[in-house]
């Protein structure tokens, strides 16, 4: 080693800087390599002992689904309660009806709820959604003043848990309280926010929604508007009419034509057929053919000429759905069409629903 | 059960390896056995190569093959076409269960399930043998 230290003194200064260079990327190269197999021997040794937690407990918990009482160990073990946590959670997402109610039983059984309560204060974010999902599950009215704090936590993800837990202990507030904040939380994902209000029925989210159309913003509304067809559309006509204005939003007014199902909006979606957003006048359209009056014939076959694609083609469709809309009707409405569009997107309708389209010119 | 009688063998395919535990320990349960495939593919090749099951159980949404796809293929298979098949989907596709009972499904569960339920409606039509 020595004479090697004395060779490389004696080497040109270019020479020695290349060997210190070179010989610390071997260094670093090693110890990175070390690392990464010290990372993957603790992952493998992670799993290891989630499978074996699994092995321990899910035949246990499984029992209880299938109607036998839980014959598991009351006392969980520290290191074991996360990933009990976990495999409980997943049944519960799984599973519905009765059987719920006895996993709930099996986890105070084993005590769980004082650690989710305790882990809704914990760092690890992971942790914090389980306890979350969990205490949601058990559905006690106790964790509402804990869990309500949650939805306005600033990661969407915690938030939008929280939310879900609260829409199982009590519907109507939580979806009030969700309402109220969806001005300011565009991070919440849709999808999710979506599911929440379908679980919690059809009877406990109209009323606050009824309740947020009278009074939410434009900004609200556009976000919020999905969530309308979670709730009853009969008892939200009246509100749902006062957005059909020419001065809302386009995507205000598109939104509530996509869902006007009474024939009391029928004047203003004929008046928004004239609007100059291709939007609205696209879902004016579609929702002229899902009313099916006779006397809008006129009105969509000028829409036929529309300068939009999609107006054409909502407005062919709703021509289609009308009471006699037979092939020798269609035959008449096409022969007095003079606008190739118009023409073209008849027959693409036409032959889409299956009419015979050889007779046309 | 007689152990000189053949325990019924369900074909579970089901690409969330969680939701298929839970329906295997739930037939084993009732004496029937579970047979798990996860994913389209390898579904399509037990169909065309293997023996009928009693039953088949399958998720719509399925990794490189779906659900409509598979009962297609199975109905047309030699053997397969009086299996009984009960297709799981979620709530979501519920709309579209109409176009797997077309293809020739039995019967349809929606996810969430109920034990109960799931377990009836699979006795229902192994006594029917579809």
């Amino acid at each position: 080693m020595r004479e090697l230290v004395a060779a490389a003194s004696h080497l040109d200064p270019t020479l020695r800087l290349a060997l210190l260079v070179g010989s610390s990327a071997l260094l670093l190269s090693l110890v990175s390599l070390a690392y990464l197999f010290a990372l993957r021997l603790m992952l493998i040794r992670r799993q290891r002992r989630l499978r074996a937690i699994a092995r321990k407990w899910r035949p246990q918990l499984l029992a209880v689904t299938v109607g036998e009482p839980f014959a598991g160990p009351r006392r969980v073990p520290v290191g074991e309660r996360q990933e009990v946590v976990h495999l409980w959670n997943k049944l519960q997402a799984s599973l519905r009806g009765d059987v719920k109610d006895r996993l709930n039983s099996a986890f105070r059984q084993m005590s769980l709820e004082a650690d989710c309560r305790r882990w809704l204060r914990a760092r690890n974010p992971w942790r914090r959604l389980l306890a979350i999902v969990a205490l949601g599950h058990l559905a006690d009215p106790g964790d509402w003043p804990r869990l309500r704090p949650l939805l306005d936590a600033p990661h969407p993800y915690i938030s939008i848990s929280a939310l879900r837990a609260l829409m199982r202990i009590a519907p109507m507030r939580a979806a009030s309280d969700a309402l109220a904040l969806l001005e300011h939380r565009s991070d919440w994902p849709r999808g999710t926010l979506l599911v929440a209000f379908q679980e919690a029925g059809i009877d406990q989210v109209t009323q606050p929604l009824a309740d947020w159309l009278a009074s939410a913003n434009d900004e609200a509304l556009i976000r919020g508007m999905p969530l309308l067809q979670t709730g009853d559309l009969t008892r939200l006509e009246t509100p749902l009419l006062r957005l059909l204005r020419r001065e809302r939003p386009v995507d205000v007014i598109a939104g509530a034509l996509k869902l006007v199902e009474s024939p009391h909006a029928l004047p203003q979606i004929r008046g928004l057929c004239t609007h100059p957003a291709w939007e609205v006048r696209t879902q004016a359209a579609a929702a002229l053919g899902r009313m099916r009056q006779a006397e809008d014939r006129y009105l969509l076959r000028a829409l036929l000429a529309d300068r939009n694609w999609w107006v054409r083609y909502r407005a062919a469709e709703a021509l289609l759905r009308l009471p006699d809309s037979g092939a020798a009707v269609v035959y008449d409405e096409f022969s007095r069409l003079d606008d190739r569009y118009a023409r073209d997107i008849l027959r693409q309708a036409a032959a889409e629903q299956g009419l015979p389209m050889e007779a046309l010119p | 059960m007689n152990a000189t009688v053949p325990r019924p063998i369900i074909l579970v395919i089901e690409d969330d390896d969680h939701i298929a535990t839970v329906i295997e320990f739930m037939l084993q349960r009732e004496g029937l056995v579970a047979e798990r495939i996860a994913d389209g593919r390898t579904a399509a090749a037990r169909i065309a190569t293997g023996p009928a099951p009693a039953l088949v159980l399958m998720d719509i949404m399925l990794p490189y093959r779906d659900g409509y796809e598979l009962v297609e293929q199975l109905r047309e298979q030699p053997g397969w076409e009086r299996v009984p098949v009960i297709m799981l989907s979620a709530k979501s596709q519920e709309k579209d269960i109409v176009r797997a009972l077309d293809k020739g499904a039995n019967d349809h569960i929606v996810k969430p399930f109920q034990p109960r339920e799931l377990m009836a409606r699979i006795q229902r039509l192994l006594r029917s043998g579809g």
